[in-house]
């Protein structure tokens, strides 16, 4: 019988799910760095630098190679790897909530943040102290200022899953098309890097704004040390099952590639002190087989059945194979053409920041049928923001697209395309780290505002993008975004 | 990289991979004439009577040209996701950014091989210099300098749009990748013209491959033996080859 991962938004305060929590991970957090069951550990496995290591920790570089940095990050294997990672994190509490006298049929709630009086921290979060007086390990300081409170700025715009649940594929590309609800197609990657839908919407908002300038949450290394993250990752997994359930067409991918996991570097993690497990994304599809054996409380869609935009419906893996013929039999057949950008893009700070791209007239259509299909009938266009530096990762701004100047972003929201989370910035904008500071990249789908004027009008010369924060106290140049472009994708 | 040309998305170049094949199937086919490691053999000369002797049996301008091909061949495969890069961002003008970012790479390359090709010279005449330079290309590996050049490798600038923008800085982008390139990776390269040889090249190209495409991190010697040490514990009851605490069995499934 699999375990229900209950809503942790509609628990009554100190639920025994949460209570359990609680006191397994203070259990889990007087273990020893090198005990795989610790929660240290646990965290180092998401990601981990020497600044974690405390007077005496010397652990074999090997192991952290083998064993930490390993969650996976704008990449197709974002959602299969955290998948497992939380398994087997679930796991090892279930055996913590044992020792300490709680339920067997603990199960790791998730997060859910589909209403707006759940998009605040739950007071157990915020309260050093257990019921009885213990101390509460679900309470961290190193979050953003005034969590205690439990409003964190969650916005409920930013939080918003319509644009995210329409992707129609799952796997996308990481040089200026889609990047797919799941992530573009890579090799074993530990990010940051262009992300999907899902992962650059609600997962690094969410993530940003828990942790602030400098929390745990911030920051890809420390993450895992706050309670909280495990349950917003259960949460963003639980998308991963809506997803798939609101669309016949909303398929995981079928290649090899995906299935069997990185070439020649497989996902392993340790369910106990003494169980290695090694595992594959395929074997991550179905949550009530064992070894995961879960299932949600609630996989309804949040959406109400709502069809997907028109201009979305020629996509998915099985709509473009019938568009392609033969085409589509050797490879996916995906076209991208650039009709503008801008580089260096703009500098961000606090309020509003426009940047403007002239549009080249979209390249005429070659004739490119193949021996058996027809030519490519669906297409969207797509704005990219790349090379993202900057140094707070708790920041996040609005984007939106030909806002009129004197348009109000709080009640124009049609011209609302998404929000770029900063989160994981500073790692990305380092030179000397693993990715050569290339900064952080967003996808954001803006077909059905291109080439129109905020009257309505057609304007395929040029459009606006503006950037708003809302935080107050921002420097003029708090983040840069090296590159501003549209590209068509047929 | 070879499973990303097949892949969804936009098509990485494939040529560069086509052309690199090709390139060592004509070197290992072809005339000796065009084999860079048996014209800089140096007849086990002192260096400095090496590169005299060189230069007065074979002409400089094949010993460049010989050069070309040897150059094609073992940096090809490492062009493809930059290539990428400018070809998925330069718009109208693709192919001209494509082959700016090509002549960018090419120019560090171009200074570096004859310069790696003289020190070589020197390993080849010392007594067990092979050996030598084997030490110092494993040590390079172990340093941080090595991580933070193989790192760089990985940069990918935003691109400005326009034509002659957009060529100027994918020619500076192309020289910047191949400078880290150069950076990254010299220390294999000399270490392969130092023993000399087709076979010792493809090696050198195989390993820098390996630490792009599948370790994602440079190779280091001193994992290579804690490898070799796992994998002998492993025909024997064993722990700790984690460094996990004695005493803890780690069945691996």
């Amino acid at each position: 019988m699999p375990r229900l991962r209950r809503n942790l938004s509609t628990l009554a305060e100190w639920d025994p799910v949460i209570l359990d929590y609680a006191r397994a991970v203070a259990l889990m957090q007087d273990r020893p760095l090198l005990s795989p069951s610790s929660w240290r550990w646990q965290a180092a496995v998401h990601g981990f630098h020497d600044g974690l290591l405390e007077p005496g920790e010397d652990p074999d570089p090997a192991l952290v190679e083998d064993f930490w940095n390993q969650c996976q990050h704008g990449s197709w294997y974002f959602l299969p790897w955290h998948r497992g990672y939380l398994s087997a994190f679930e796991a090892i509490v279930r055996d913590a909530v044992l020792e300490t006298g709680g339920s067997e049929d603990w199960a790791l709630p998730y997060w859910d943040l589909g209403r707006p009086e759940w998009q605040r921290l739950r007071p157990e979060f915020c309260t050093p102290e257990l019921p009885d007086g213990g101390r509460n390990a679900l309470f961290v300081e190193a979050r953003r200022p005034g969590f205690e409170t439990g409003d964190v700025g969650i916005d409920p715009r930013s939080v918003a899953l319509d644009r995210i649940l329409v992707e129609p594929e799952f796997g996308g590309d990481s040089r200026g098309g889609s990047t797919g609800f799941g992530g573009p197609e890579t090799g074993f990657f530990h990010g940051p890097g262009a992300t999907g839908a899902l992962e650059g919407g609600i997962h690094n908002y969410v993530h940003g704004r828990v942790g602030g300038p400098g929390g745990y949450m911030s920051s890809f290394e420390e993450a895992g040390l706050d309670p909280v993250f495990w349950l917003h990752h259960c949460n963003v997994d639980r998308l991963w099952e809506v997803w798939r359930g609101r669309d016949a067409r909303h398929l995981d991918p079928d290649a090899a590639g995906w299935r069997t996991g990185p070439l020649g570097r497989p996902f392993r993690l340790y369910r106990s002190d003494d169980e290695l497990w090694t595992f594959t994304s395929e074997e991550m599809v179905d949550t009530r087989a064992e070894p995961l054996g879960y299932e949600y409380e609630d996989v309804g869609d949040p959406l109400g059945g709502t069809p997907p935009p028109t201009h979305l419906r020629g996509f998915g893996a099985r709509a473009r194979r019938r568009g392609m013929g033969v085409a589509a039999m050797v490879g996916r057949g995906r076209r991208i053409d650039v009709l503008g950008a801008i580089a260096p893009g703009v500098s961000l700070g606090g309020g509003r920041r426009t940047a403007r791209i002239g549009l080249a007239p979209p390249p005429t259509a070659r004739s490119r049928k193949s021996l058996a299909g027809a030519a490519p009938s669906a297409e969207r266009y797509l704005l990219n923001l790349e090379n993202i530096t900057g140094v707070d990762p708790g920041q996040a701004y609005r984007v939106y697209v030909n806002l009129p100047d004197d348009g109000d972003p709080d009640t124009e929201e049609r011209h609302l395309v998404g929000t770029m989370s900063l989160f994981g910035v500073a790692r990305a904008s380092d030179p000397d780290g693993e990715h050569s500071g290339n900064g952080l990249s967003y996808v954001f789908d803006v077909t059905e505002l291109v080439g129109r004027r905020p009257d309505g009008t057609r304007d395929a010369e040029a459009l606006t993008v503006d950037f708003v924060s809302d935080d107050d106290g921002l420097r003029d140049d708090a983040a840069n975004v090296g590159r501003i472009s549209i590209v068509r994708e047929r | 990289m070879i499973r990303s040309l097949a892949s969804a998305g936009v098509a990485q170049p494939a040529w560069p991979l086509f052309a690199a094949a090709a390139t060592w199937a004509f070197l290992f086919a072809g005339p000796p004439a065009v084999q860079m490691p048996l014209l800089c053999g140096g007849g086990g000369l002192p260096p400095g009577q090496a590169v005299g002797f060189l230069l007065r049996v074979h002409q400089w301008p094949r010993l460049v040209l010989s050069g070309v091909p040897m150059l094609f061949a073992m940096t090809l495969p490492f062009v493809v996701a930059p290539l990428g890069h400018v070809a998925a961002r330069a718009g109208p003008s693709r192919a001209a950014a494509q082959a700016a970012f090509l002549l960018g790479y090419a120019l560090p390359w171009a200074v570096a091989l004859p310069a790696l090709g003289a020190v070589s010279l020197f390993f080849r005449w010392l007594p067990y210099g092979v050996g030598v330079c084997a030490w110092g290309a494993l040590l390079w590996q172990e340093t941080a300098w090595k991580l933070g050049a193989h790192r760089r490798c990985h940069a990918r600038p935003p691109l400005r749009w326009g034509a002659v923008a957009a060529v100027s800085d994918s020619a500076r982008f192309g020289a910047r990748a191949g400078w880290w390139c150069v950076a990254s990776c010299w220390a294999s390269m000399l270490l392969a013209m130092s023993i000399g040889g087709l076979p010792a090249m493809l090696l050198a190209t195989a390993i820098a491959l390996l630490e792009r495409e599948r370790f994602a991190r440079p190779l280091r010697g001193s994992r290579l033996l804690r490898a070799g040490r796992a994998a002998t514990r492993r025909l024997a009851p064993a722990s700790g080859a984690t460094g996990l605490p004695p005493g803890r069995a780690v069945p691996i499934r």
